[in-house]
């Protein structure tokens, strides 16, 4: 057998390289990268799901059981507006429907900071006052880093 | 052991994704490679080509892939399974289109290609050189990212491991990876790529 020219490969060698490979790149970078590339995920998934969905009827169709990898991935690629007959599915939809909405909700509270003092007697000194304004922004950016 | 155990934990629609950029690199590596020339014609769009892959891996009917487990990731093998079906394609499509530049037809069609020199773009010696070229011009605006280009081929023979990059360049792990996502960013937006996707 003749040996495949191997340049290809040194060339995507040197991609892998200069890019990173794409199995180290985080998930959301990756679909952040390919609606740049002018790729909606959404719909990628929406299709992936329509050819497994005709693969599936392959099986079906010859009375066969769906193989256990198809059938989950049908699952995996299930569009959101699509009923599926299995409650797990079902729940598993509908847990990521919510989080999403509730994942997109923007914060309409500002964290309001409240002081007491013990003993203190007389107003704060304008001194005192930054401090503490400073102390309270810090743990509003603590706060919403955490949310 | 089933294909559901063989199979377990893994994120299908990330396996997908994953995928999807990779076979959008393997357009714009050719692409690169050629000074600009671009895939229009081929027929067959990134997303196809992922899409087809990962099909494969899912049918058992379709036995010319078939995964095994063991070291290599989902993610990792069906890039290989990709990447080759990517160079048939080339081969394949050769004949029937115009638009791609230096486009030599082959008479052996119905052979796995042997030959970089077979494909419509002709990768030929130097490939590398001008695909480093074409990274550094997109680059320019940004000296950090031309640096890190230089770094990764400062030499002809054999590329430079991270860690040298990272101690050559005085600079972190974080830094790099940094670097990286940049140019990933300037390649994923550049319209002479989205371009390339037209069919």
């Amino acid at each position: 057998m003749t040996k495949r020219d191997d340049r290809f490969d040194r060339l995507l060698d040197s991609v892998d390289q200069v890019l990173g490979p794409i199995e180290e790149m985080d998930a959301d970078d990756v679909i952040d990268l390919l609606e740049e590339s002018g790729i909606d995920t959404d719909a990628l998934d929406r299709r992936m799901y329509e050819r497994l969905s005709e693969l599936a009827g392959r099986y079906h169709g010859r009375n066969q059981d769906v193989p256990a990898q198809l059938a989950q991935a049908l699952n995996a690629f299930r569009p959101a507006d699509v009923p599926s007959a299995d409650p797990e599915t079902a729940l598993q939809r509908a847990k990521q429907w919510v989080a999403r909405r509730v994942g997109h909700l923007p914060s309409a509270r500002r964290l309001e900071v409240g002081y007491s003092f013990r003993n203190r007697k007389g107003e704060l000194s304008g001194q005192d006052s930054a401090v503490l304004e400073s102390l309270a922004e810090k743990l509003r950016a603590k706060v919403e880093r955490k949310d | 052991m089933s294909g559901g155990d063989r199979f377990a934990g893994v994120s299908w629609p990330k396996v997908l994704r994953g995928l999807t950029f990779e076979a959008i690199r393997l357009f714009q590596t050719v692409g690169l490679g050629h000074g600009g020339a671009v895939l229009v014609g081929v027929g067959v769009s990134p997303e196809d080509l992922a899409m087809a892959t990962l099909t494969k891996l899912l049918d058992p009917d379709d036995r010319s892939v078939v995964y095994r487990g063991g070291e290599a990731s989902v993610l990792t093998f069906l890039k290989a399974v990709m990447k080759n079906d990517f160079l048939d394609l080339l081969k394949r499509k050769a004949h029937e289109t115009t638009d791609i530049l230096d486009s030599t037809p082959n008479d052996q069609e119905d052979d796995p290609p042997r030959s970089l020199d077979s494909l419509p773009g002709k990768v030929a010696e130097g490939t590398d050189v001008i695909f480093r070229g074409r990274l550094r011009e997109l680059a320019s605006d940004d000296g950090e990212l031309v640096e890190y280009i230089d770094a990764v081929f400062l030499f002809d023979d054999a590329l430079l491991k991270p860690e040298d990059i990272v101690s050559l360049l005085g600079t972190t792990t974080t830094d790099i990876q940094n670097r990286k996502k940049r140019l990933n960013t300037i390649l994923a937006t550049h319209p002479e790529f989205r371009e390339a996707f037209k069919r």
